[in-house]
């Protein structure tokens, strides 16, 4: 039996001796929020931003992002500090008093990490508080687009930094459908279904697609030759999720996720790492 | 003895039914979850045939044995049937703590023996417990994965717990219970010990969801805190029983095998449509048949097992 | 921190007032909990979110339209099912299981219905930006939805104490063999209280997308516990203890998140557990019936 994990079950789970299981997406851990760290640490004193806070909700995906980010962040010289970490339960949909109580520890940027609903809630509630922050950055944005865009709307998500996925990238695929033809069949598919296109349905389709290779790849249908066969396609395979690279462990890191922000039409630039950027971060207007 | 005959055959039956299907079918995690979802219909019968508290936070029981199974082999280094005995322990200990909630009555127990399940999955999950539960992030306990001996000890906590049930079916305990829940005040007036009755069948009901919790962490080894917390738990084990008749044997055994096989069949892939049927499954129980499936028989004077 | 927490958990309590006031309602008249409360909530919410996406209706026209509406269609839910379940022998315990399977289908029929999607209005159809209330910056969104809170609530209160049908309410709620032995029509009275229980439910729904940031299929079961929370810190059975159980509840999370952030979600089941064991009448109340 072999376990293909379309979008990254906890980091735990992958180790070198753990032959069951696959992962088609990045990792939680150390992966996803690189990028999130490199930007604060490199670009952050330049632009103003060396007082973080740090909000997330409590469980798997977004806590184990803030405990990578934190450590990256505390580093011997890092060049900016923690004001304010805290932990929220994912089932919190009330964030006023938080963004007050972050507002008192007067940071510069402040990044919130949680799932949809999370997002959508802080985001909102940002907007209607009142309250300023030179920059804010969350999770979903980029990686839900449509959902966000829906209940936060432009004006909400104007100036907000977050991952961009394969969602904004649009790369071009060797195997598989581009985004916009992906987006096509998806909208056929599943338009009525009440669920928003999204990097989730990326993951899917890419699940798919590395499924049916590893499948043309293998001698037999055995977990060893399946894992092999797998193994195989690392660092060739090149999706519309970026190139197919396995760590030894199974872990996928070929995923990219670079820094965005969102202008005041609702369009998501990249802004970081500067080789892919194509604009620069405005800082001071959410 | 006699009496005893269908019963020990039903149970016999089932058991080597399982034991068939485990070793010739391809999906041993599907007969594996049968299992589990056997145990823990008869172990809700115990407590909610016998005695009428219904207890929608059974999971609480099932997700603290899944923790003390995880924590015994990550931190004492334990064997697995040790760390079972654990599991037990940290499902006899819940079952010790909410035994006040015996005093409400009705929705009141139901709803807040809930709010402690919840309770103890947040305070597992939390992240401020990190160093001792690994906290939301989850556990992986492959050191000990051994799918077909955890299996084994599954069919045999089944065994037992069959083997309970029908001494509480038939044995004095059983109908000095009964007695209990359908007249308290006069069961207590005929010298019956009431409160430590419950208690007993509370903390049977308790330990046998606690083991099934620690063989389940065993078997599947790599688990988060809302897999074994999942409400959909102690939500199958109360419509399996319901759906074929509590305080028997067959009812719970029916009720799983029927609903747990259509679950299979569509509610993996539709979970919706499964869900819309059990719950109108339930409406029409209530209105039309309270007492489950069996009753239809049962009315009709027929001894079934 | 501490002032914002105070405020902001009045203005946010009210709403939860509102939340809960349904659920006791029809307990206190008909001692059933109706487990399918917040799955009822959920569905006033998508009401809302229809009715303005669809026919541009501002949430504060929805909300007449919606509790009309639910109250409506309540009265035949009320034929179908709840005569034949009060007359038999366990009542209370059968009633609670079978709204819990109404609650599974509704569920499941919304899942099926509308998606998994989060769904929300924006905030301008009520109120954009914020407000100063007590010294302390809220959104304008949610003064609105807890000021219709505190309308509804107050209208109720009206009705119960200075009507006829509210006096004949209340002589049920107190003990409904001496209300229909004076000649009170009990099924009439429940019928009428199942119907204002679940507009009241459909009426809170409509203001869920602004509380809680947005809505899902899913959301009912979570809400029907915290609903249960601020009905039994007041009093099972009392609607008006509803009010001081919502406020209890709006200040404590915003307190619990202001300084034990990550232990926030324990509070509604903390919360009813000890009640139930500790002060089973409620903070300020009648005994309820145990074991």
């Amino acid at each position: 039996m072999l376990l293909f994990d379309p979008t990254g079950t906890g980091a735990a789970f992958f180790s070198k001796d753990n032959p069951y299981i696959v992962l088609l997406a990045d990792p939680v851990s150390s992966v996803w929020p690189r990028y999130l760290w490199e930007f604060v640490l490199n670009e952050g004193p330049k632009l103003g931003l060396k007082r973080i806070a740090l909000l997330y909700a409590t469980n798997d995906f977004t806590g184990t992002q803030a405990n990578a980010l934190r450590t990256a962040l505390k580093a011997p010289g890092s060049p900016v500090e923690i004001v304010f970490d805290e932990g929220v339960p994912t089932s919190t949909s009330n964030y006023t008093v938080l963004i007050d109580n972050i507002a008192a520890a007067n940071p510069d940027l402040v990044i919130e990490l949680g799932y949809t609903g999370n997002d959508i809630a802080f985001l909102r509630n940002l907007q209607d508080s009142g309250q300023k922050f030179k920059a804010v950055f969350a999770l979903y944005p980029g990686i839900e687009t449509n959902v966000l865009m829906k209940n936060v709307d432009k004006s909400g998500l104007a100036g907000i930094f977050t991952y961009v996925t394969a969602l904004g990238l649009d790369l071009k695929p060797e195997a598989g459908l581009s985004l916009a033809e992906l987006r096509e069949a998806y909208e056929k598919a599943y338009g009525n279904t009440g669920v928003e296109f999204g990097w989730n349905a990326i993951a899917g389709h890419v699940t798919g697609i590395v499924i049916t290779e590893a499948l043309a790849h293998a001698d037999t249908l055995a977990q060893e030759d399946l894992r092999k066969a797998v193994f195989s396609l690392s660092g060739k395979l090149k999706t519309l999720d970026g190139t197919f690279e396995l760590r030894e462990d199974g872990a996928q890191i070929g995923e990219l996720t670079p820094i965005g922000q969102f202008d005041a039409e609702g369009n998501l630039r990249v802004v970081y790492p500067p080789e892919l950027a194509n604009a620069k971060p405005v800082i001071g207007q959410t | 003895m006699r009496r005893l005959l269908p019963d020990l055959g039903l149970a016999a039956f089932l058991l080597a039914a399982l034991t068939a299907a485990e070793f010739l079918y391809r999906n041993e995690l599907l007969v594996f979850n049968f299992t589990i979802f056997f145990i823990l219909a008869q172990g809700l019968n115990a407590i909610y045939g016998f005695t009428g508290y219904l207890p929608f936070g059974y999971v609480g029981f099932f997700g603290a044995g899944a923790y003390g199974f995880a924590l015994a082999v990550m931190h004492l280094g334990s064997a697995p049937l040790p760390a079972l005995g654990l599991a037990g322990a940290a499902g006899l200990a819940l079952g010790l703590l909410l035994t006040p909630l015996l005093r409400l009555s009705g929705a009141y127990f139901a709803i807040a023996n809930l709010a402690a399940a919840q309770a103890v999955y947040q305070v597992i999950a939390n992240p401020a417990l990190e160093p001792l539960t690994r906290g939301p992030y989850g556990v992986s306990l492959a050191s000990v994965f051994a799918p077909r001996a955890s299996f084994l000890a599954a069919l045999a906590l089944l065994a037992l717990l069959l083997g309970v049930v029908i001494w509480l079916r038939r044995g004095e305990m059983g109908l000095a219970l009964k007695a209990i829940r359908d007249d308290p005040l006069s069961a207590a007036m005929a010298g019956i010990p009431v409160v430590r009755l419950r208690v007993l069948a509370w903390l049977v009901s308790a330990l046998a969801a606690a083991l099934a919790g620690g063989i389940y962490a065993w078997h599947i080894s790599v688990f988060y805190p809302e897999t074994v917390f999942d409400l959909s738990f102690s939500v199958f084990a109360i419509v399996f029983t319901l759906f074929g008749g509590a305080a028997t044997l067959s009812g719970p055994i029916l009720g799983a095998a029927l609903l747990y096989g259509l679950y299979n069949l569509i509610g993996i892939t539709v979970p919706q449509y499964f869900q819309l049927i059990y719950g109108a499954l339930i409406v029409a129980l209530m209105l039309f048949l309270p007492r489950g499936l069996l009753s239809l028989l049962t009315d009709r004077g027929h001894d079934v097992p | 921190m501490l002032l914002h927490a105070l405020a902001g958990g009045l203005v946010y309590g009210c709403y939860f007032a509102l939340l809960g006031l349904g659920l006791n309602l029809v307990f206190g008249v008909m001692r059933i909990v109706n487990l399918a409360h917040g799955d009822l909530i959920m569905l006033g919410a998508m009401a809302a979110y229809f009715l303005y996406h669809l026919a541009g209706l501002s949430p504060l026209w929805a909300a007449p339209l919606v509790a009309g509406g639910f109250f409506l269609l309540a009265l035949p839910l009320y034929a179908a099912l709840l005569p034949r379940l009060l007359a038999a022998r366990e009542a209370e315990m059968l009633s609670f299981t079978l709204f819990f399977g109404l609650q599974q289908i509704i569920e499941a029929l919304a899942a099926i219905a509308f998606g998994p999607s989060e769904r929300s209005l924006p905030a301008r159809s009520l109120a954009a930006g914020p407000i100063v209330l007590l010294g302390q910056s809220v959104p304008k969104s949610w003064a609105f939805s807890a000021l219709v809170a505190v309308i509804a609530i107050g209208l109720f209160y009206l009705s119960l104490h200075h009507t006829r049908l509210g006096l004949f309410t209340r002589a049920v709620m107190a003990s409904p063999e001496e209300a229909a032995a004076s000649g009170i029509d009990l099924s009439r009275i429940s019928a009428i209280a199942f119907g204002l229980g679940v507009a009241l439910a459909g009426l809170a729904g409509v203001f869920a997308p602004f509380m809680l940031g947005s809505v899902t299929p899913a959301m009912g079961a979570s809400l029907n516990l915290v609903a249960f929370a601020t009905v039994v810190v007041g009093s099972l059975g009392a609607p008006l203890g509803t009010i001081f159980g919502g406020l209890v509840y709006g200040v404590g999370l915003l307190l619990m998140q202001t300084y034990f952030s990550t232990w926030a979600d324990l509070l509604p089941d903390l919360l009813l557990i000890a009640i139930l064991l500790f002060r089973p009448s409620g903070l300020l109340g009648r005994r309820l019936r145990v074991a």
